[in-house]
């Protein structure tokens, strides 16, 4: 019974958000981000905040698709670190302000995602970094 | 030992208070200007009545709510706390929240519906956001 409703599950369709290798927006490549604080973000951030989605297995198979699909789509429509360099001054700083909230309150990443991807996980030191290179750069914007 | 305090202490005391008054006078107006003039957000007195009756209680340093004081705190406009990035980047945020009518809270408003924004105390908080954003910002 429960292997029926698995399968029917699966029909129900659900697009995946596309993956695009090619950003020369992208944060990363763009502006002068320090090396450690890059890395975090691509461990940390980039499944859900860009358009480099690295889907692991089982994030492709319903009920729990439906789920990851829609954090990236909604994480993508929030804050989009591959469309960094097409952004306004004013609304980088805006971006870099909410990234400095969010992680250093403990917002993001989202609650659930460190405990299947444990390299996401931040330390306290790791979110004081990210926070520090975020309000850094938001001074540096209008020097 | 006795008398020679007794020498020094008031010339030393007069220079003292000269050039304490001295750069005192020189240092104020300096100051004044290149802050009001360059990098400092400019706040007109309409403007800050609106602030202070709609929304400061939550957004200064002393409120006990920790979220909103953290997320937007005036004070740090005006104290030099809010780097040039950060005060456009919360001009910004004031814009979205007034653009979806989410400030003052709703919860708030249901106790105290008096402190909800008028339809022209919005236009000028509007007016000056942009305003301020085209002088800091250049946008
Ligand atoms: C598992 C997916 C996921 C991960 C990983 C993730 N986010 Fe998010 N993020 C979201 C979603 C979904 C939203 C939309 C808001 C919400 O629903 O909470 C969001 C919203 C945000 C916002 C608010 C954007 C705005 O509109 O101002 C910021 C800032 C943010 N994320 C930063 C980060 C940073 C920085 C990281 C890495 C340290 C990160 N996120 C990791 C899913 C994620
Ligand atoms: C009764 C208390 C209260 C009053 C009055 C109030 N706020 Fe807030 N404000 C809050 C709280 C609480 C938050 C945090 C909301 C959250 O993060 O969930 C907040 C958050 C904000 C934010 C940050 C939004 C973000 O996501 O970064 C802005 C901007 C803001 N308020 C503007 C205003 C303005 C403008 C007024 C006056 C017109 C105002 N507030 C009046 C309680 C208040």
């Amino acid at each position: 019974m429960i292997t029926v409703v698995i399968i029917i599950m699966q029909l129900y369709p659900f697009p995946k958000p596309e993956i695009i290798a090619n950003n020369p927006n992208d944060l990363i490549k763009s502006a002068d981000v320090p090396e450690n604080v890059a890395t975090m973000l691509r461990l940390a951030c980039y499944d859900c905040h860009s358009n480099e989605t690295q889907y692991p297995w089982y994030s492709n198979i319903a009920p729990v698709k439906w789920w990851v699909y829609d954090h990236i789509v909604k994480g993508r429509e929030d804050l989009n670190f591959s469309d960094w360099n097409s952004l306004s001054k004013s609304d980088k700083a805006e971006f870099l302000d909410g990234i400095s909230t969010e992680v250093s309150d403990g917002d993001m990443p989202l609650k659930p995602y460190p405990l299947t991807h444990p390299d996401a996980k931040l330390s306290d030191a790791d979110r004081e970094t990210i926070a520090g290179w975020a309000e850094e750069y938001m001074e540096k914007l209008y020097e | 030992m006795k008398n020679y305090k007794k020498t020094y202490f008031l010339p030393v005391l007069i220079i003292g208070i000269s050039f304490g008054l001295y750069s005192f006078s020189k240092v104020n107006p300096r100051n004044y200007n290149s802050v009001k003039d360059v990098d400092s957000i400019v706040i007109p007195a309409e403007v800050q009545t609106i602030i202070d009756n709609k929304c400061y209680g939550c957004h200064n340093t002393e409120s006990r709510g920790e979220k909103s004081k953290k997320k937007l705190n005036f004070d740090y406009f005006t104290n030099g706390d809010y780097s040039k990035g950060k005060i456009i980047s919360k001009l910004g945020k004031i814009k979205d929240e007034l653009d979806e009518d989410k400030m003052p809270p709703e919860k708030f408003l249901a106790k105290y519906p008096h402190k909800k924004l008028t339809a022209e105390e919005k236009t000028i908080l509007e007016n000056w956001i942009i305003d301020q954003k085209k002088v800091l910002a250049g946008e």
